[in-house]
């Protein structure tokens, strides 16, 4: 039985993969929607099947591959996300190839190349090796930018451009990074370095503190520019105004988390080597950095995929904060914090790209009156932009305060200080966003076509996660957050 | 080879990369800067080689040999034939005055040699000077693709980057494990013909540079 779940280590990745070769010799529509709700489904089974085992017998390892509990949070994330994406583009592709958005021919690309940007995320996610980490991660980058690009007209290529050529540059820096830290290994362990990260850990106390801190500020650059952290995050809103909408909601809602997976790895590494406080000012830094640039540009935002752009980058910052502060409190709340946006977030791209298509502009001030045109969108979208803002008793309230309570314990006042402020700018601002486009008088060019079921069902599945993580925390869910936490604070 | 020869040979191989760079650099013309790049390369794969033999590590040899052909070979043949099919002008234009980027460099070199001055015991696990070099070609690279507008060059200066991160990984005690170097190239060829196809198809919709579009803003 043992070795059946180790087995699942490569399987995993293999899924999407297969699933991606499938598809390229398929043209229908609707057999490319199967394949790609099976292929998901699939995933999903799977990395649950996988969690059960590691529950069950703590961390699994096989070979560059390695699951433990921290990895669990963001590979369930990933099944469930990839799930409800899958759904939801059975819909949107009907429509997309209905007004020509997306040329029938060359969907099956498109299905294939989000099969295969899962799968190369799902690698980063179970990568013990530190270098497969990077490859895959450079793999996300080049998959999902023909992807950001895919519409072909300029707007989309520019993004796509300034996300390939920002994003490779800045994980170079993460594999430098990566490349110093595995010097670092080599000088404490003699002659056979290793890039492994189960392996680095145990030897962490030993390592040089000097290379490290060079080696984790390297890390903190690259895979933060990936992650979306400022200032290094001017791809991420062209990014994901510019990407279909499927494709938005996987950026943000698990790429970036991805990436942070990376930096938390780095960080216990550094922690452990030079001390937490090092770590933390960084990550602070960062984090503060993050929340602060993003809030001018959510206020005075007019295309609303850019909004919520801009509002990754002020969540993101949110996780650098709460793993900053540190401790049981703020590592809780962070990885709390990485599942509720991933979820959220997804819900209010899959919103925003309904309201959309229903009025045909992607600029605030032309959406209004969603609530007339579609009601059950609209009011997902005001619960998703209520869970945004922050409000009780959404899921983000909970981990935003529990990221606060760190701070607060911390003692970091001037973080507290900027943090709380910009939140209050922001929660005005979002409110202010949403609000005009779901109640008002709706304008006459909106399409008035009853909702398809399938992006419904999908926001709905998101919505209920949602609610439920706000109101009360299950007790696996709860489990294994608190492991996953022990693994970063040690 | 004794130790303090290699020690040597690959401080002087540290000194024609960073050389090579400052060609990169002041290149007013992109063919310049991809010839400078290509050369730059070919020292990477020179230095493989001395490392190869000093060690005794067979996969140093590999290494030498991918890097010969991927990225002193062909990746600069993708660029000059983009180049070509772009049928543009060849100036480079820069967004600073050549002189500051080349004042700025300076500093940059500077400041690599003196942050890893201060490192103590561990950069014994790293040979010669491959660390403070390896800092500055990163920087660098990033320095051209900033003071750069045109696709083409801020493209070489991702390559002089990832060269600079190269030379440090195969200079770390025996080198990365030959399968990551591998996935690492792998993952740079793929990137450029990404990019290159980007290029192309820009080229040929709106018939502009694709550095130069700057709609996406606030």
């Amino acid at each position: 039985m043992a070795e059946l779940t180790d087995n699942l280590l490569w399987i995993l990745p293999i899924v999407p993969t297969v699933t991606a070769l499938v598809m390229l010799t398929a043209r229908d529509r609707r057999v490319l929607s199967a394949l790609d709700i099976g292929g998901s489904t699939v995933l999903a089974f799977l990395s649950f099947a996988l969690a059960g085992a590691v529950v069950a017998g703590g961390p699994r390892a096989l070979g560059v591959f390695r699951i433990d509990d921290l990895g669990l949070v963001f590979l369930l994330l990933l099944a469930v996300l990839t799930f409800a994406v899958s759904i939801y583009t059975l819909g949107w592709a009907r429509q997309a190839v209905a007004v020509g958005n997306i040329d029938a021919g060359s969907l099956r690309f498109y299905f294939a190349l989000v099969q295969g940007f899962v799968a190369t995320m799902v690698v980063t996610v179970l990568a013990d090796n530190l270098g497969v980490l990077w490859i895959a991660m450079e793999g996300t980058t080049i998959t999902s930018a023909v992807l950001v690009g895919f519409h072909g007209h300029h707007h989309g290529l520019e993004a796509a451009w300034k996300y390939i050529i920002v994003t490779t540059i800045g994980i170079s820096f993460g594999l430098f990074g990566t490349v110093l830290v595995y010097a670092a290994a080599a000088g404490a362990m003699g002659d056979a370095g290793t890039m492994s990260w189960s392996a680095i850990m145990q030897v962490a106390p030993a390592l040089d503190p000097g290379i490290v801190r060079i080696g984790f500020v390297f890390v903190m650059v690259g895979y933060g520019t990936k992650a979306g952290l400022a200032p290094m995050h001017l791809w991420l809103p062209d990014a994901h105004s510019q990407a279909p909408t499927p494709v938005s909601a996987l950026l943000s809602g698990i790429l970036i988390k991805c990436a942070l997976l990376g930096i938390i790895r780095f960080q216990t590494i550094a922690a452990a080597a030079c001390g937490p406080e090092f770590a933390t000012k960084v990550l602070l830094v960062f984090g503060i950095t993050s929340v602060v640039v993003a809030t001018p540009f959510i206020l005075a935002q007019r295309d609303v995929k850019r909004l919520l752009g801009y509002h990754s980058v002020e969540h993101v910052g949110i996780i650098a904060l709460g793993l900053g502060f540190g401790g049981s409190v703020g590592t809780y709340g962070a990885l709390l914090h990485v599942v509720n946006h991933g979820v959220t977030k997804a819900l209010a791209f899959f919103a925003a790209g309904a309201a959309i298509s229903r009025f045909d502009t992607r600029d605030m001030r032309a959406i209004r009156g969603l609530l007339v045109v579609a009601p059950i969108t609209a009011t997902l979208l005001m619960l998703a932009a209520l869970s945004l803002a922050g409000v009780p008793p959404f899921s983000i309230f909970v981990s935003e305060l529990l990221v606060l309570r760190a701070g607060i314990g911390g003692g970091h006042w001037w973080a507290i200080a900027l943090f709380l402020t910009m939140v209050v700018i922001i929660f005005a601002g979002l409110l202010h966003h949403a609000g005009a486009m779901v109640f008002g008088e709706t304008t006459e060019a909106a399409h008035r076509e009853p909702e398809a079921w399938s992006p419904i069902a999908a926001m709905l599945l998101l919505a209920a996660i949602m609610v439920l993580l706000g109101v009360t925390i299950p007790g696996s869910v709860d489990a294994l957050l608190r492991r996953a936490t022990e693994i970063v604070v040690g | 080879m004794n130790e303090a020869t290699v020690h040597a040979l690959i401080d002087d191989i540290g000194a024609l990369l960073l050389f090579s760079m400052i060609l990169i650099l002041a290149a007013d013309q992109v063919y310049r800067a991809i010839y400078a790049v290509a050369a730059q390369s070919l020292l990477i794969a020179v230095a493989a080689g001395v490392l190869a033999m000093a060690t005794g590590n067979p996969d140093l040899w590999v290494i030498a040999g991918i890097t010969l052909v991927v990225k002193a070979m062909v990746l600069p043949w993708v660029l000059h034939r983009v180049v070509q099919r772009m049928n543009v002008r060849r100036e480079v234009e820069p967004v600073i005055p050549v002189i500051t980027t080349l004042a700025v460099a300076v500093g940059i070199v500077v400041m690599s040699f003196h942050l890893s001055a201060s490192l103590g015991a561990v950069r014994q696990a790293i040979t010669g000077n491959a660390l403070p070099v390896g800092i500055s070609l990163i920087l660098l690279g990033v320095l051209v693709m900033a003071s750069r507008k045109k696709a083409l060059t801020q493209m070489v200066g991702l390559f002089a980057s990832e060269n600079g991160i190269f030379f440090t990984a195969m200079a770390v005690s025996k080198g990365m494990p030959l399968i990551i170097e591998i996935g690492v190239i792998l993952d740079v060829i793929l990137a450029a013909l990404v990019m290159a196809i980007l290029v192309l198809r820009v080229r040929s919709t709106v018939d502009a540079d694709i550095a130069d579009l700057d709609r996406l803003r606030g």
